[in-house]
């Protein structure tokens, strides 16, 4: 008789304990607060610092980062743990007292801009640089010193990114947009290939500083060919008025009012980069217009249009007899503003003043721009 | 030997900068007219795209 070897399976095997279902939980144990950013990272297997971003950047779009934060605080569970001793309370207690000394500095309006609102700054842009280095793969320890260190360092290099970003931003609306686009392709195909190698994420940063500013400064159409400064032109015949006046930055008045239009279509083109544009019409002359701004408002005759991409083409036909002037403005930032008769619309009440601050009545009719 | 891994972080990156570099460099180009309404989504999504690349894939290896 044989002995059977094989293993006896038990007739009634005992069942497998089901997996508990998923719970959102605030955690206890990597709470910069209240653990809401930490539990939504663990429960969305995501760094949590994606979501503390998020937050803070709802928090200034009608404070909606802060509504959800506390109703996540107060409905979402905690996990139970506790909090590490000496980490992430200390850490949060030299971090405000920080944060709260740049804001009291602030408010006791000091003579220097740097102890002024320029230490808010920089305190700001330390805490994005280093919430940036945690996004980016940087790692934080429990010392409270080292953490501040690492802020302290990252408001220096946000700082210089920052000057860097002004100076690409003024060298592309200088003209230097090919060559930094250019640049801007070439160190993103450097981070394709070191991608295969291990990466150089610390090229990210360098190329944001070239194709942020370059990006702002192409959407606005910013372009600083024509000096910076304030200008005023007010040619006296039709033989000096120019087809193209350009500014850089800065304001720029053109006065036709003493200009005896010829008869038919006279083409005036404004371009202003950075800043403000004042055109006075001669009376009697029909208006036509083609206005792009970037960014700010134009009001052509009384005409207010304001917000990014703003555009006001008005094409209209004169009546026979009248001439035409058709006004080709282009604002990068700023204001564009189309006068008759030197009546300026007050920005506040809407009453009408001359140069002298005068309030005066505008006939309607002469407001108008073509039929 | 030590095979060093993708790291794909770097790899979002350069692809969405490079997409955002040859649209800002058409722009200076005057091929197309690159505009607020649609120049500002393209950045903030440029950003965005490095950020949730890093997010997702954690920090690097450190040898």
């Amino acid at each position: 008789m044989t002995e059977d070897t094989t293993p006896q399976t038990p007739e009634n095997p005992a069942p497998e304990p089901e997996p508990e279902p998923r719970r959102l939980t605030r955690s206890g144990s990597d709470a910069v607060i209240g653990g809401v950013a930490s539990g939504l990272g663990r429960y969305f297997g995501v760094d949590p610092i994606l979501f503390r971003i998020g937050f803070v950047v709802l928090a200034f779009v009608g404070a909606a980062g802060v509504v959800a934060y506390l109703a996540l605080l107060v409905f979402v569970p905690s996990d139970g743990e506790p909090r590490p001793a000496g980490t992430g309370s200390r850490a949060i207690a030299v971090g405000g007292t920080i944060v709260l000394g740049c804001v009291l500095v602030t408010f006791l309006s000091p003579p220097l801009f740097f102890f002024g609102p320029g230490l808010l700054v920089v305190a700001l842009v330390g805490l994005a640089g280093y919430l940036l280095w945690r996004a980016l793969g940087g790692r934080a320890d429990g010392d409270p010193a080292r953490t501040v260190g690492r802020i302290v360092v990252a408001a220096l290099i946000g700082v210089a990114a920052l000057g860097a970003a002004l100076g690409v931003g003024l060298a592309a609306a200088l003209g230097g947009g090919v060559v930094i686009a250019s640049l801007a392709v070439v160190a993103g195909l450097a981070l394709i290939g070191t991608a295969f190698v291990g990466g150089a994420r610390w090229l990210i940063v360098p190329a944001l500083v070239l194709v942020l500013p370059l990006g702002v400064v192409s959407a606005a159409g910013i372009e600083f060919d024509g000096g910076v400064g304030d200008r005023e032109y007010r040619p006296a015949t039709m033989s000096q008025v120019r087809d193209q006046y350009d500014l850089g930055a800065g304001s720029m008045v053109v006065d036709l009012r003493d200009i005896d239009l010829p008869q038919g279509r006279t083409d005036l083109n404004v371009d202003v980069g950075l800043g403000e544009a004042v055109v006075y019409v001669p009376s009697g002359a029909c208006i036509t217009s083609d206005v792009q701004v970037g960014a700010g408002a134009s009001d052509i005759l009384d005409r207010e249009n304001n917000g990014v991409d703003v555009d006001d083409v008005n094409a209209g036909t004169p009546p026979t007899g009248r001439p035409e002037l058709h006004i080709d403005a282009d604002i990068g930032l700023g204001v564009v503003e189309v006068v008759r008769e030197g009546h300026l619309r007050d920005q506040f009440d809407g009453n009408q003043f001359n140069r002298f601050g005068d309030r005066v009545e505008v006939d309607d009719d002469e407001g108008t721009l073509c039929a | 030997m030590r095979v060093r891994r993708l790291d794909r972080t770097s790899l979002v990156a350069g692809v969405v900068i490079v997409i955002t570099g040859i649209i800002l460099l058409l722009d200076r180009l005057d091929a197309i007219d690159l505009r607020f309404g649609y120049g500002l989504p393209l950045l903030i999504a440029t950003l965005g795209a490095i950020l949730l690349a890093a997010g997702l894939e954690g920090p690097p290896d450190r040898d």
